[in-house]
């Protein structure tokens, strides 16, 4: 399956897509178990909500969009998708890649 | 928006005293501190452990600030809470007021239970605080309960059900209420502070910008959680032993590592690997099978301890465990539970009871955000669905006394993160664990704040210790940092399974021993400080694989089983030889091991041999009973 990703590197304000090719045809995977793959096995760079979450659909941190709707990546199915176009979640400031929100105050 | 966290966008976190770039005397830093804050009472964590400290020591009237690596209130373990939590009947009648606790659970019978439960390695000093202020703490944590809108149901002889969210909103209620707690969230503390032998603070790292964060404070509770450390766990993503491994650093004590408790964990739906469903779904009617579909029979006397308590998860330990290390496990490493032995109408009924009940919590057909709908097709279809046992509480931790004083000077402890109230096995609650001790601590450490003057940490030693974390970003040619965390669990599920035998032990120590050589070298691509999650897992891995070494050391010298630490090779409690608890300690720079005997109050310790953990439980000259049964058909 393809993966698109839209990636931001805070350090140097810059934007662009990433694409990645990843297997699903062996298992099911949610999307956050595609990140984990791509974090794991193909590129150790990628930042996506890791920190502190349920992995259940519980605490709502990984929040994201996935084909252009806003969704959890902990219990959205990938294998529903033919190809994943993942973005953060729309209207909150982007820290890095998929990770959004933190409050302008902190810090 | 920060997602569906029950309004802890209202806990507003406040930096009254935090000077950005500047020491205390508010000039510019030219070192690595990005951020200086001061507190009297530092506490590191933000779950019940860390939110009860922090209540109690604001009560007392001491400045507090409550860091966490999640949300405030949201963070650790307890959302992930399944099932429910009580105390005993007796205090629930006379001290809580509350008509239907069963006062025949008394306080000496739970005493009774958790010291047996805990095949007598608990501390029974710290048995008695829980005991004693496990009534006084839920006053309090009731009425944030009420006032934070949780919903909780009745269960005997006096306890409270409910989903994980709905146990953490009374958290978020208390900061709420108490706006003098300040609060620095998504902050990962990774090093304790001393002047001298004493603990003055800590550093941490704000996970989104990367900025390290300094804290001076009189006094440091540490409320951080346990660590999960195999891979398949039922737990949040990031229990990762930072609190047991900072207060060894910093001279504490820390004990009985090697037990730890796993439950039956999904394998599969693969996606909802991790899910606790199949603990909740063990009421409907099933019998374990293995990857050949032969039964795997479960012990008459062993059935009788199994499905109403909290037993059953050592049952299902031992039994699908042993079954696994015998090769008769699936292709994810379980082993199967077959609904067939069921009716139709048996599995409706069961599966409409579980929605009906949890319906209060989540979405009908739902556990946790989670449709059941193609677990439900697997068991109405009479199709063997494959289960693993994931882990879900450490027992072992930070050596603590009963006022949750680690021995280390302005040093305290709370909640899992801590050994001592249930030894070598958890069937009692951790959730009270959490709120009792934290309070405790918090009370504790606000008596110190009170009485001690203020001693910073050298402004050198910080530096050093900031260099230290910072260190990895200049490192090359090492192993990736993201790669040494996935070698460190591969290390720790070789050793410490669910059924454990010498020659893996010894594998397991041997990878481990050689990857804890890599730790400091550990490298990293993103250069960048900003939600860098290599940094995250360099700085994991300095912590896992303290608590892995540990871990399996002592499981490879306790030569006998005891609670959930079972050996196939070693089958029998050994009350005679092993009846202690093994401690490590930090001498030189080296790990030091000993073994020290559990602290006796009222019950002494036993003598002789049971075959097995099992027989130990229904052995009838152990008189042990829980009163404590789930009615599901309100």
């Amino acid at each position: 399956m393809l993966v698109t990703i839209k990636r931001y590197d805070p350090d140097g304000d810059r934007a662009w897509t990433q694409e990645y090719e990843v297997d699903t045809t062996h298992r099911s995977m949610t999307v956050m178990d595609v990140l984990e793959y791509i974090e794991t096995k193909l590129d150790h760079t990628l930042a996506y909500y890791k920190h502190s979450i349920c992995n259940h659909g519980i605490c709502a941190r990984c929040t994201l969009s996935v084909n252009g709707k806003v969704k959890l990546a902990c219990t959205e199915l990938a294998n529903d998708y033919d190809a994943l176009e993942l973005a953060p979640a729309p209207n909150r400031p982007v820290v890095r890649d998929l990770v959004t929100g933190v409050p302008s105050s902190v810090l | 928006m920060r997602g569906d966290y029950n309004g802890n966008d209202d806990i507003v976190t406040e930096y009254c005293v935090l000077r950005q770039n500047t020491n205390t005397e508010g000039k510019a830093l030219s070192g690595r501190i990005d951020v200086t804050m001061d507190t009297e009472l530092l506490v590191i964590g933000g779950s019940g452990a860390g939110v009860t400290a922090a209540f109690y020591a604001a009560q007392a009237g001491v400045d507090v600030l409550m860091v966490s690596k999640g949300k405030a209130g949201f963070s650790g373990n307890a959302i992930m809470a399944g099932g429910g939590c009580g105390i005993d009947g007796e205090s629930g009648r006379n001290v809580l007021g509350i008509e239907s606790a069963d006062p025949g659970f008394t306080k000496d019978k739970l005493f009774d239970c958790l010291v047996k439960e805990s095949y007598y390695l608990a501390e029974q000093n710290i048995v008695q605080q829980y005991v004693d202020d496990s009534p006084i703490v839920l006053k309090d944590y009731l009425q944030w309960a009420e006032r934070g809108g949780s919903k909780f149901v009745s269960i005997q002889p006096c306890g409270w059900q409910a989903s994980g969210a709905h146990f953490a909103k009374p958290l978020v209620q208390a900061l709420k209420e108490t706006p003098a707690i300040r609060t620095l969230e998504d902050t990962m503390v990774v090093e304790l502070l001393r002047s001298g032998r004493r603990v003055v603070g800590a550093i941490g790292v704000h996970v989104y910008t990367g900025k390290l964060v300094r804290i001076n404070a009189k006094a440091v509770v540490i409320a951080s959680g346990g660590y999960q450390l195999q891979s398949l766990r039922n737990t949040v993503s990031d229990m990762t032993g930072d609190g047991p491994a900072m207060a060894y650093r910093a001279g504490a004590t820390i004990s009985d590592m090697e037990f730890m408790l796993a439950f039956p964990t999904a394998l599969v739906p693969e996606d909802m690997r991790g899910s606790i469903y199949p603990y909740l779904f063990r009421r409907i009617p099933h019998r374990l099978v293995d990857k050949n579909g032969d039964e795997i029979v479960i012990d008459e006397d062993a059935k009788g301890l199994s499905t109403e308590s909290k037993i059953n998860k050592l049952v299902n330990d031992f039994y699908m465990g042993t079954a696994v290390a015998n090769g008769l496990g699936g292709p994810h490493g379980g082993a199967f539970w077959d609904y067939s032995i069921a009716t139709q109408e048996e599995k409706r009924k069961a599966l409409d009871q579980f929605y009906k009940r949890f319906s209060n919590w989540h979405k009908y057909g739902y556990y946790k955000g989670e449709s059941m709908k193609r677990v439900e097709d697997m068991i109405m279809n009479n199709e063997p669905i494959e289960v693993g046992l994931g882990v879900e509480y450490s027992m072992g931790g930070i050596v603590v006394n009963e006022k949750m004083e680690t021995g280390v000077e302005g040093l305290f402890a709370a909640g899992e993160t801590t050994t001592g109230t249930f030894g070598a096995c958890r069937i009692g609650d951790g959730l009270i664990e959490m709120l009792c001790q934290g309070m405790k601590a918090g009370q504790t450490a606000a008596a110190y704040c009170a009485a001690t003057e203020r001693a910073d940490a050298d402004d050198a030693d910080a530096e050093a210790a900031a260099a230290e974390l910072l260190h990895f970003f200049d490192n090359e040619g090492g192993v990736n940092a993201t790669e040494l965390v996935e070698r460190i669990t591969a290390a720790c599920d070789k050793g410490l399974k669910t059924i454990r035998c010498e020659d893996d032990l010894q594998a397991s120590l041997r990878e481990l021993e050689a990857l804890r050589g890599q730790v400091e070298g550990a490298t990293l691509q993103c250069k960048s400080r900003a939600y860098n999650l290599e940094w995250i897992n360099a700085l994991s891995a300095r912590n896992t694989i303290l608590c892995g070494v540990t871990s399996v050391r002592a499981a490879l010298e306790r030569r006998e089983s005891r609670g959930c630490h079972i050996r196939s090779d070693y089958p029998a409690v050994d009350h005679d030889n092993f009846l202690f608890h093994y401690d490590f300690r930090r001498v030189n720079g080296e790990d030091v091991m000993s073994t020290r005997r559990p602290t006796v109050t009222r019950m002494p310790l036993p003598t002789g041999k049971k075959e097995n953990v099992i027989k130990y439980f229904t052995d009838k000259d152990l008189h042990y009973s829980r009163a404590f049964k789930i009615n599901f058909d309100n």
